[in-house]
């Protein structure tokens, strides 16, 4: 752990929920420097055998920063919100400058095995997504929410529900309607 | 979008989720009266949540393509290991980091692979690293990627290698899936470097598109971090065989390679005997190597899923979906290729690299044969998807002012390129899409047979309506030439003359693929389109790429509908050729089926007993390459029928009467099926909707006067039969059904001029000359039939000739043991003939040989109950 102790996350984490918007700007960094640095533990250690899963990273952050018996569930839930969303940042910022050393390119490239199993599926560029999220949160702010901590952040339907304090099959009509519409924009076809 | 619009989209979204999709066009409809654009949006939102599917589902993190920025790297520019002198990171990844450097000493560009400290200590991790050094640096090959040496540096080993610029096989497919070509050549050079390596007796035990890097056009494997020499197991073919027991090298050889339940590997592409922890061989880098090509020809492996559990019960128990469902552009003997790869028994698989790489080698000669001829059929399956699109957007969902369009006729196209190859280009592509038309279901799209009449026609769509009795038409040319074509595409209501759609396709050939896809995406988009999955897989069956095996396939149909013994003969030429053009080609072997189903009949007169086994063979060929062909289907149907498996046969018609519920021909020998089985009202009906979809050939009016005469409605029969002479006077299948006719009700003489004049139209076909001679002694000419039944038998001597004629004779002349002795042997071979006799469409005529203890015998075995 780089800084903060855990008596400090908590601290902020009330102090923000209590609306201290100077909290979350201290809160921030430290969340996220917590975050990168275990994604590139386990992107760099694990080998194959270890599929990398936000949700077990989003629970370790949290036994690792916070001292949990000072909490209680509201700051738990806050705590994954923020995390879905600096997890958000990492990633498309990941997948921007990986654009962008592209585009660079020139240099000769030697692969090595994957380090982690990727979802083979033909998905999307994460940059285009997160482009298409922000326009879904435009039209609807409690969607781009859903898939903020749905697909960033690992959570559960469940976890979601708490988080943004709605019922859990609030969670699942937002999601499933999202997703149709992500897919939608993504694909390039056009809305009518 | 103002937020209290998106509140009704999500509204109605919500509430039509919740409905069975077939219920949602009637909701939606309902719901949005008045407000057409809502409707529209919640369908269009609705249309991709259908396909939504895995997407989003797993979390972004395993999105990433590649690890996070990790540790700054250790080895900066300039630093020496050795002789080797560090110039840049490449990147970086779970098995170490990679540099570019120079071999100071030979001053080439190599790469170092350094192995991260934390493992420095780690046994295993050292063990596998040093393995991929021993394993790769026993091999040298062009595709694999070459090792140079092995070192240390500060107590860290390092691998150096062949520096390679490009792209890895996963970066490459992460623009989707590769075209065929490329695909195959890639492939052999892998399967080549497989096969050697094999030979050494190493499995790399890892191959994904992570570990195959494309270097400009060639394809290296890279990895063997996990690769081990294997036990050669039995039953290997002589190329592993060879070599494979060389147990002296370098590695220690082992059956299992790690502890009791740890996989070694990477999921999605792991064999079965893999994921089980079992003991693996060669065979295991082929079903990976499966798994991979499988990737590039359709953009996603076989086995996605979500977790690793799920994806090892996929590989352990799950059927791929087949290639061609996902990317229809692909061959199928590409997809018959990798789908053996994937087969999950080991025994089932390719049983070596150099098998492999031989059937793709053969799957891409066969390309490269049809070489450019590829393109039209790529326009078809365009204005296919089109079509289908309007079709299906127009009539299923109801929802249209207009009257549905149920029935339909596609008329050759005009050939405005002014080159007489056009010609050929023209019919094919309205055949294509007329039989790809047709499978949709509800639909009825009249015969090409019927709609070839109309070929340069100047009537109108209202007129061709009414003559064909379909309420739209489709109609089109294609002009330019060579390198340039445009298709021109237009649907036509009859009922107003009104057009509904009308479409230009422009072609170069360079890129045929691309618009093939756009053509289809943006029509459907413009006509809101929501094609059923199973509808789009439907049209998309294009049959072949080979403009020459389709070309001949359609001449051979031309022949086969003629139906006479040379013709037949003449189609079976031509199908034949097709398959020599596309071995591959599932309609040309239901064709050539088709062909030897109608020469072993009794009219056309070639013997069963030799021409049934190939008909049966030809169909089963068709159904095994694409077992969503109707006519192979129908084909099989027809044999089983005539080799008395009557529960086969109904199977087989049903099947490909669901299959393709506007194929004329099938509905005719579905009609036979069940008039053996005296269900005479479904038969009749079955064939008069089958002249419905052919209503101007000659050959199905023929079968429905034919199907009244079984039915013992000889004065309905009769009168069909004379409207087909109207047209031709002296077409012979008709003059014998009416004969046949007239012999039934007594009406002897009459019978005796339709006969003869069959004869000389058939020359002299032997059934007919049969037929005469029964008509003949029936009409007092005893003589006359006597002189005709020695005249079969001289016959026979020159040609086969079948017993059923000779029958006929003794049937007429009374004669019962002349009639039994022919009728044995027609059993023996089992002429179609016999299949009918249960029939008994005239109880006049087979008096006197019904009553005999014979003729109950031989119904008996039959399989009858006698009624």
């Amino acid at each position: 752990m780089r800084s903060g102790s855990p008596l400090d996350i908590t601290g902020l984490l009330r102090r923000w929920s209590e609306g201290g918007q100077a909290a979350l700007a201290e809160l921030t960094p430290l969340v996220y420097d917590e975050l990168r640095r275990l994604a590139r533990h386990h992107l760099a250690g694990e080998g194959q055998e270890q599929t990398l899963n936000t949700t077990a990273l989003v629970h370790e952050a949290w036994l690792r920063l916070v001292r949990v018996k000072d909490t209680h569930w509201q700051d738990r839930a806050q705590f994954f919100g923020l995390c879905a969303q600096l997890m958000r940042r990492i990633l498309v910022d990941h997948a921007r400058a990986r654009l962008r050393a592209r585009r660079g390119g020139g240099a000769p490239r030697v692969p090595l095995e994957e380090a982690l199993l990727v979802s083979e599926a033909r998905s999307p560029s994460l940059v285009a997504l997160d482009d298409a999220l922000t326009a879904l949160s435009a039209l609807d702010p409690r969607k781009g929410r859903v898939v903020e901590l749905r697909f960033f952040g690992g959570l559960s339907t469940e976890e979601a529900a708490e988080v943004l304090k709605i019922s859990p099959d609030s969670v699942k009509r937002d999601w499933r309607l999202a997703k149709a519409w992500l897919m939608r924009e993504l694909s390039g076809a056009q809305a009518l | 979008m103002t937020p209290s619009r998106w509140q009704q989209v999500e509204e109605l979204f919500d509430s039509a989720v919740r409905l069975e999709p077939s219920g949602r066009a009637a909701f939606l409809g309902e719901a949005c009266t008045g407000d057409e654009e809502l409707r529209r949006e919640v369908e269009s939102i609705l249309a991709w949540d259908e396909r939504a599917g895995q997407f989003l589902e797993s979390p972004a993190v395993e999105m990433a393509e590649t690890p996070l920025d990790g540790e700054p790297p250790q080895l900066a520019c300039g630093e020496q290991l050795g002789p080797y002198r560090i110039i840049a990171p490449l990147g970086a990844g779970g098995m170490g980091e990679v540099y570019s450097a120079t071999d100071t000493r030979l001053e080439r560009m190599v790469a170092i692979k350094l192995l991260p400290r934390q493992f420095s200590q780690d046994a295993e991790a050292l063990e596998r690293f040093q393995r991929e050094a021993h394993a790769a640096s026993a091999l040298n090959h062009p595709n694999i990627c070459t090792i140079y040496d092995i070192g240390e540096h500060e107590g860290q080993p390092f691998l150096v290698m062949e520096l390679l610029e490009g792209q890895t096989l996963k970066e490459r497919l992460a623009g989707g899936a590769l075209p065929e070509a490329e695909l195959l050549n890639l492939a052999m050079q892998v399967a080549g470097a497989l096969a050697v390596t094999h030979s050494k007796g190493i499995v790399h035990r890892d191959i994904k598109p992570a570990n195959v890097f494309l270097a400009a056009g060639v394809a290296k494997i890279l990895d063997f971090g996990l690769a081990k020499k294997w036990d050669k197991p039995p039953g290997l073919s002589e190329a592993t065989a060879e070599t494979g027991g060389d147990k002296a090298g370098a590695l220690s050889h082992e059956h299992t390679v790690t502890q009791p339940g740890s996989l070694v590997g990477t999921a999605p592409y792991m064999s079965p005997e893999q994921v089980r922890g079992e003991a693996i061989d060669a065979r295991s880098d082929l079903f990976s190597l499966g798994a991979t090509l499988y990737q590039a020809a359709t953009g996603a492996p076989p086995f996605r899923r979500g977790t690793r559990a799920e994806i090892a019960q996929a590989i352990l128990h799950e059927t791929p979906v087949a290639l061609r469902r996902l990317n229809a552009g692909l061959s199928r003997e590409l997809e018959r290729i990798v789908l053996k790869a994937l087969e999950k028994d080991a025994a089932r698989r390719y049983q070596s690299a150099l098998e492999l790489q031989a059937d793709l080698a053969r799957c891409q000669r066969a390309r490269e044969a049809s070489g450019r001829r590829r393109w039209m059929w790529r326009i078809g399956a365009a204005a296919l998807v089109a079509l289908g699109a309007i079709l299906t957007a127009t009539w299923p969902w109801g929802a249209a002012p207009e009257p549905q369009i149920r029935r339909l006729a596609v008329l050759p196209l005009d050939n405005l390129s002014g080159s007489p190859d056009g010609d050929h280009l023209a019919d094919g592509i309205s055949d294509t899409i007329a039989g790809d038309l047709a499978k949709l279901p509800g639909l009825r799209v009249i015969a090409r047979a019927s709609a070839t009449q109309y070929k340069g026609t100047k009537k109108k769509a209202s007129e061709i309506g009414r003559e064909l009795k379909v309420d739209a038409i489709i109609e089109g040319s294609i002009v330019g030439a060579a390198q340039r074509l445009q298709v021109r595409l237009q649907l036509t209501r009859a009922s107003t003359d009104e057009p509904v759609w009308a479409e230009s396709f422009d072609l170069d050939l360079g890129a045929i693929e691309k618009v093939q896809s756009e053509v289809g995406r943006t029509v459907a988009r413009e006509l809101r389109l929501r094609l059923s999955p199973s509808q789009e897989t439907r049209l998309a069956k294009v049959g072949t790429n080979s403009r020459e095996a389709f070309e001949t396939y359609l001449r051979g149909r031309h022949y086969w509908a003629k139906r006479t013994e040379e013709d037949i003969q003449r189609a079976v030429t031509y199908f034949r050729a097709a398959i020599d053009a596309d071995p591959a080609y599932a309609a040309a072997y239901a064709g050539l089926a088709d062909c030897y189903n109608q020469l072993a009949t009794v009219l056309v007169g070639q013997s069963p007993a030799h021409y049934r086994a190939l008909a049966i063979a030809a169909a089963k060929k068709a159904i095994e390459i694409d077992d969503q062909l109707a006519e192979g289907h129908a084909a099989l149907g027809f044999a089983r029928l005539y080799d008395w498996d009557w529960a086969g046969a109904e199977l087989e018609l049903r099947r490909a009467l669901e299959l393709n519920p506007s194929y004329a021909s099938a509905r005719v020998w579905r009609a036979s099926s069940l008039i053996i089985r005296r269900r005479f009202d479904e038969a009749i009906a079955e064939v008069e909707r089958a002249q419905e979809l052919d209503p101007l050939s000659l050959i199905t009016q023929t079968q429905v006067g034919w199907m009244y005469k079984y039915a013992g409605r000889d004065e309905e029969a009769t009168v069909r039969l004379q409207q087909v002479l109207a047209v031709d006077p002296n077409y012979p299948w008709a003059l014998v059904q009416l004969g046949n006719s007239y012999i039934n009700t007594g009406r002897f003489k009459e019978a005796v001029d339709v006969l003869e004049k069959a004869v000389v139209s058939s020359k002299d076909n032997p059934a007919m000359l049969g037929t005469l001679g029964e008509a003949y002694a029936h009409a007092g000419r005893r003589a006359e039939a006597k002189r005709l039944l020695a005249r079969l038998e001289r016959m026979s001597t020159q040609r086969y000739v079948t017993p059923v004629a000779a029958a006929y004779i003794c049937l007429g002349l009374d004669d019962r043991d002349c009639y039994f002795r022919y009728l044995d042997k027609a059993f023996e071979e089992r002429a179609n003939y016999v299949a009918y006799l249960s029939v008994n469409p005239s109880p006049k005529r087979y008096a006197a040989v019904r009553s005999d203890p014979r003729f109950q015998e031989m119904l008996r075995r039959l399989g009858y109950e006698r009624d």
